[in-house]
């Protein structure tokens, strides 16, 4: 195991909180509101199911083969030339993955700050620093994310302001109305929110006290939710699930409502901390497939340049940015991408490691 | 090798900087403090040449005052009306007369004209909330005439008729009408709630005067309401306002005041179809006037406070009956409380005319005078 | 980019000798061979003096001494080393003592130092540090003798670190006086001070201190191994030293903590920190080091807690004002006006429509204008200084109003963020901040608010991949460590800080034992 790539339990916790936490915060309360109504709160309860399964699953996975890396681990359980191949498919499914979140993260900041600067642009800036980031290595990825978590505190605390002066707790009612489909939907749209646990299979080799990989994944999974519900009962609170449908992002419009003294407007302060926010998501998830890419060719100590690699192909895939519109229905693929690899992929991993009797060798 | 690709791509970077799109300098800006939209009349101002397409026929005129910042002009402001399809489609046309770019982040009040308040206001507001830099805390007021009046209209008491439109319908200072911001008009617009609004007309020291409040069945002008009126509904209603209310001593044949705050409750309860509302208006205030040689005490302070509480409840009734009977709306927010019970049940018919018309309202009111000042 | 030569790590304990290319010959026996021997390396110098003279009272042996003028001690060298020499009591015999040497080193000069030098190198590098040779016909080995004397400043406040309420101390250029003002503010036996010599030809005397029980001995042996690969020249300055130890030289942070007070290293080297005093610099400066160290002074511990932390905290607000005020008032009036408070944005607005330039360039021009300011204010002498911060404060901020080229806004906005600067108590975090401002103004210039996020997360992952001596520097924010922040953007009492930082190597974690409540409950 690389040095340059040690985390601890602490840091992991932030980096799935981090790899978890993003745009989504700000549209899911809409996306769920148009599923579940008022009941979408609910809906990120029960959502967070899913990443909590996940992380039982990845983290099973890991304690019973202690030492391999996720390219070692692929190729033990499924052999040398399908584990190749379903490591490639893991690592596409991630540079897709930051994709989508850094063109929506574009998309968002051409929309709030800079709607004149080319989009091309926007995403340039975001990829040097990404990109610089990662080429850190995996304790430095570790320390942003400690360091940029409590960005998010700050940015939950602006959202509750609003809602302290402008909220009406009818919204939330009645509980008792409760469908189950509706409840389904809503679950399986929060999970586009929830995606992000599954970088824990490349990580968990990198923590230095893998008894502490469970509850360190487990409480990122809950900070992760604690926020969702937040930005979600809050916007609840304060627009109703009726008015709220027709706001792409009422995480961010939730602040144009309040007035704060000298401050002014609210959500361009939010906006600036939150630029480091979503980008933490997107290191987090760029840096989890360049350090499989670096396993996949044994060049841990060559993180720099497989980041600056990826960064341009990232870079590049993002000239195809779908528009506004368009993400609401990526957003359904995604989450079934998400269940098939993010969930599905380490569950058969997991299968294959309780009924095999041996495993491939791979050098480790 | 990649220390080299670092200082190429941060170079490639700082080039990029030289682009400043977005790059707006405060002083080449011409933002709006405050917006009349009014139906489309004469254009005595010729402005309607700035309309040639064949789906550019004018609608609304769009009225907007902004600041000059020039220590040169003649005027501290300048009062622009332009004549357009829609209010979005106005910010094109006002580029052809102004060389300063025009930016809609300052705006603070939108006066809507009587008028196209009725026709409905969610046409006229439909670009304001898909513009970011837009805040949802402007103040609105609908003007008993045309909005470009009041905001054509020199304000010499004050910098401008913008600052002091903003003053003036903010939060209520000792008064019963409510500020009513563009977040709040669109969130009484859900299902079981209609929003209100302060009416304003030209007159008085300063030019302009709270006439009172208007409702809305959703973003329609349904009727205006005087400013006695508007008491009454502010109760109802559960606005938060401190107002002085009169009681007559009828001993001594003397009229007094007191300063309440209200507060409401609402609860609901049904049989079959039948919905039973009932609100509980809450005044709690102190005794302001008490023109009388006797002192305030406790069965005194009890006979001021069944007075008001009789009066108030009084005037309340009617003012239900006059909403169940002749306006067919809900202005006083009931009817979210039984949607907060049977939402899936009444979404889709709780803002019907027959909902309100055949619920049951009682109104209770309690009145506490905890204080009759510093004498007795 | 130039490559330090270091040359292969020598193993632990053995002197390091920097040759420099002389010859290692043996001295030889008579005393007019040495002094042929030795003329082609001192008769050149004028500065050498040479004094003969006869060793004993009745057996007179020839002798030379050998020193440089005003290095050594005259006063010293006549009474103590010239006149017992001269009346040594040696009686007349056959042939010469052969143990003569030794007699001499312990009965001979009545100094606390002496000691024997025998080869070519040796006695060359013993002249040229400032000791005192002494040459005896008929014998191969010198003495040695250290009178150090010669004009040296005296101890003074240190002029960049003042204080109100702690000691005036502040290092000097000796080497030894300085080793003398830690040793006698920190008694521990357990205090080691090693030495060393660095740069070829300037030799200087390097000391490392640490406390054996508390310093790591990996961080201990990482930097005796540094110091000892340091092949150059000559080391001039502390700084030299310091900027061949530091990791990254690149970066804009200063990495190594530098003071000029004693009471300050001394509470570096019982926190587990090695520190090094440089000979010829009234400076020392201790490793590992954290970020936060920059934001500490010595007053946040001589002062009341709550006085302490309140300034502490203010300085963490200086050094992001000093940094990001002028990219935010840049992002505020040329991307985001919306965010102004209108009645403060129309007065702006006004006074900047008279301003020809735009915003950017309005406050580069400044910047600069401002940055010549301090430059010229250092270089002066203290009252013309003091004359040119006046004029460039008042006077030209004025005429610049006066004549169109800047708003007041602006103004106001460049001497807040220079006044924040000079808050940091530490001139390398200081200068940081005046460097990191220009990419951060260029940023916010090019794309507002987006621009400022951005530099400030690139300053960010910089700061978090800063490390050295086991070290991270961004330390106790991340890596995180909860204990450690009772000393950073506040300080707690100094009885609840009973643990060592745990952000660093250290042997013992414990800082004393633990007394209940120091009497404060006794009635």
């Amino acid at each position: 195991m690389s040095g340059l790539h040690h985390i601890n339990g602490r840091q992991l916790m932030f980096i799935i909180t981090g790899g978890q936490v993003g745009t989504a915060m700000l549209a899911l309360p809409a996306i769920l509101s148009r599923e579940a109504g008022q009941h979408a709160w609910i809906c990120v309860l029960l959502g967070a199911i899913v990443p909590i399964l996940n992380v039982i699953i990845i983290e099973k996975l890991g304690s019973r083969h202690l030492g391999l890396n996720v390219v070692q681990l692929f190729q033990a359980l499924l052999g040398r030339v399908l584990g190749y191949a379903m490591i490639i498919v893991f690592i596409i499914y991630l540079a897709l993955s930051a994709i989508y979140f850094i063109d929506a993260f574009a998309r968002l900041i051409q929309l709030f700050m800079l709607p004149r600067t080319p989009f091309w642009i926007t995403v340039l800036l975001a990829m040097v620093c990404i990109v610089y980031a990662g080429s850190k290595g995996g304790q430095v990825v570790g320390r942003i994310n400690e360091t940029l978590f409590f960005g998010l505190v700050l940015s939950l605390i602006a959202i509750v302001i609003p809602a302290l002066y402008h909220h009406d707790p009818t919204n939330l009612l009645p509980l008792g109305e409760l469908d189950a489909r509706e409840l389904l939907r809503g679950i399986f749209y929060s999970i586009f929110a929830f995606a992000g646990t599954e970088i824990l299979l490349v990580l968990y080799s990198q923590v230095d006290k893998p008894e502490q990989v469970k509850s360190a994944a487990l409480k990122g999974v809950g900070l992760s939710t604690a926020a969702y519900l937040i930005v979600t009962i809050c916007c609840l609170l304060v627009f109703g699930a009726e008015r709220m449908v027709r706001y792409s992002w009422p995480g961010v419009t939730i602040l144009k409502i309040a007035q704060v003294p000298v401050l002014e407007r609210l959500e361009f302060y939010f906006l600036a901390i939150w630029v480091g926010i979503v980008l933490r998501r997107i290191i987090n998830v760029i840096f989890s497939a360049a350090l499989a890419i670096a396993q996949l060719f044994k060049a841990e100590d060559k993180i720099a340049s497989i980041m600056l690699l990826i960064g341009a192909a990232i870079f590049s895939g993002s000239f195809i940015s779908p528009t506004v519109m368009q993400y609401d229905v990526l957003l359904e693929y995604f989450s079934i991408v998400y269940l098939l690899i993010g969930m599905l992929l380490p569950l058969l991993l997991l299968l294959i490691s309780w009924f095999r009797k041996e495993v491939f060798d791979v050098g480790a | 090798m990649h220390k080299k690709l670092w200082v190429v791509l941060l170079m490639f970077a700082c080039f990029n900087l030289a682009g400043c799109w977005d790059s707006k300098d405060v002083e080449s800006l011409a933002f709006p403090i405050a917006a009349a939209y009014d139906v489309h009349q004469d254009d005595p101002g010729g402005m309607n040449q700035l309309n040639q397409g064949p789906l550019e026929q004018p609608e609304v005129d769009v009225t907007v005052i902004f600041p000059n910042l020039k220590a040169t002009a003649r005027d501290p402001v300048t009062v622009e009306t332009i004549p357009a399809p829609t209010v979005g489609y106005a910010r094109e046309k006002r580029s052809y007369t102004s060389s300063e770019l025009y930016v809609t982040g300052f705006n603070k009040v939108i006066l809507t004209g009587e008028d196209l308040a009725r026709q409905g206001l969610n046409k006229p507001f439909e670009s304001l909330y898909r513009f970011p830099e837009v805040s949802t805390n402007m103040l609105l007021a609908v003007v008993e005439g045309r909005g470009e009046d009041i905001l054509k209209e020199p304000n010499e008491n004050t910098d401008n008729m913008a600052t002091y439109l903003y003053a003036l319908l903010r939060e209520p200072k000792a008064h019963s009408i409510p500020a009513t911001t563009l977040h709040e008009f669109d969130m009484s617009q859900a299902a079981g709630r209609n929003p209100v609004v302060p009416v304003i007309k030209a007159g008085g020291v300063n030019q302009v005067v709270l006439t009172g409040i208007a409702i809305f069945k959703k973003d329609r002008l349904v009727t205006k309401l005087n400013l006695y009126q508007t008491r009454y509904l502010a109760f109802l209603r559960g606005i938060s306002t401190q107002v002085y209310i009169p009681f007559v001593l009828e001993d001594e044949n003397a009229q007094g005041a007191a300063l309440f705050d209200n507060e409401r409750k609402v609860t609901v309860e049904r049989q079959g179809d039948r919905f039973t509302f009932k609100v509980q208006v809450i005044l709690k205030g102190v005794i302001t006037e008490h023109p009388s040689e006797q002192p305030v005490d406790t069965a005194r302070v009890k006979m001021i406070e069944d007075y008001i509480a009789g009066q108030v409840e009084s005037n309340c009734r009617d003012m239900i009956k006059t909403m169940q009977n002749e306006w067919k709306v809900d202005c006083i927010d009931i009817n979210k409380y039984a949607l907060s019970k049977w939402r899936r049940e009444l979404k889709d018919r709780v803002d019907d005319e027959q909902f309100i018309q055949n619920a049951e309202i009682q109104v209770e009111t309690k009145v506490k005078i905890y204080s009759s000042g510093e004498v007795r | 980019m130039r490559i330090i030569p270091r040359k292969p790590v020598s193993p632990p304990n053995q002197t390091q000798s920097k040759s420099g290319g002389l010859p290692e010959d043996p001295m030889p026996l008579k005393l007019n061979d040495k002094n042929k021997l030795l003329a082609p390396y001192l008769d050149k110098n004028e500065d050498i003096n040479k004094k003969d003279f006869l060793l004993g009272l009745e057996l007179k042996i020839p002798a030379r001494s050998v020193y440089l003028n005003q290095v050594v001690d005259k006063d010293a060298f006549q009474r103590h080393v010239l006149e017992p020499l001269m009346k040594y009591p040696l009686t007349v015999q056959e042939g010469l003592p052969p143990a003569l040497i030794n007699m001499l080193v312990n009965s001979g000069p009545s100094v606390s130092q002496v000691q024997t030098a025998s080869t070519l190198k040796e006695i060359i590098h013993h002249i040229f540090d400032g000791l005192l040779v002494v040459f005896l016909d008929g014998y191969q080995e010198a003495l040695v003798i250290d009178i150090h004397g010669g004009e040296f400043r005296t101890v003074d406040e240190p002029p960049g670190e003042r204080t109100t309420r702690g000691p005036r101390e502040g290092f000097i250029e000796n080497l030894d006086i300085n080793i003398s003002m830690i040793r006698r503010r920190l008694r521990d036996p357990k205090l080691v001070v090693k030495k060393t010599i660095v740069g070829r030809r300037t030799r200087t005397p390097v000391a490392y201190l640490y406390i054996e029980d508390i310093a790591s001995p990996e961080v201990v042996e990482n930097l005796r191994q540094r110091i000892d690969a340091i092949d150059v020249d000559g080391i001039v300055a502390a700084g030299y030293l310091e900027q061949y130890l530091e990791k990254s030289p690149w970066s804009l942070f200063p990495q190594i903590f530098s003071s000029e007070r004693p009471d300050r290293l001394v509470a570096k080297l019982m926190e587990g920190r090695v520190v090094v005093i440089t000979h010829g610099t009234p400076l020392a400066f201790s490793v590992p080091t954290l970020a936060l160290e920059f934001f500490q002074a010595s007053e946040d511990y001589y002062e009341r807690t709550v006085y302490g932390s309140i300034t502490r905290f203010t300085r963490f607000l200086a050094f992001f004002l000093a940094v990001s005020l002028p990219s935010i008032y840049l992002s505020l009036f040329s991307f985001h006006p919306e965010l102004v408070p209108f009645k403060l944005l129309l007065p702006v607005a006004q006074a900047r429509s008279q301003v020809p330039f735009p915003v950017l360039i309005e406050v580069l021009i400044q910047e600069f204008i401002i940055q010549l300011t301090i430059e010229s204010g250092l270089r002066l002498p203290g009252a013309i200084g003091q004359t040119v911060g006046v004029v460039a404060g008042i006077i030209l901020g004025q005429a610049a109003i006066a004549a169109n080229l800047a708003s007041p806004a602006v103004i106001i906005v460049i001497s807040v963020t220079t006044i924040a600067t000079f808050v940091m108590p530490s001139s390398g975090m200081l200068l940081a901040s005046r460097i990191l401002r220009l990419p951060l103004i260029l940023a916010s210039g090019a794309f507002g608010i987006y621009g400022f996020s951005l530099a400030w997360l690139f300053i960010v992952i910089h700061v978090c991949s800063l490390e050295d001596f086991q070290t991270p520097y961004y330390a106790p924010f991340a890596p995180l460590r909860w204990q450690d922040l009772k000393d950073a953007a506040v300080r707690v009492p100094l009885w609840m800080m009973n643990k060592r930082p745990v952000s660093l190597p250290v042997s013992n974690l414990t800082r004393e034992v633990k007394s209940e409540d120091y009497g404060r409950n006794d009635q």
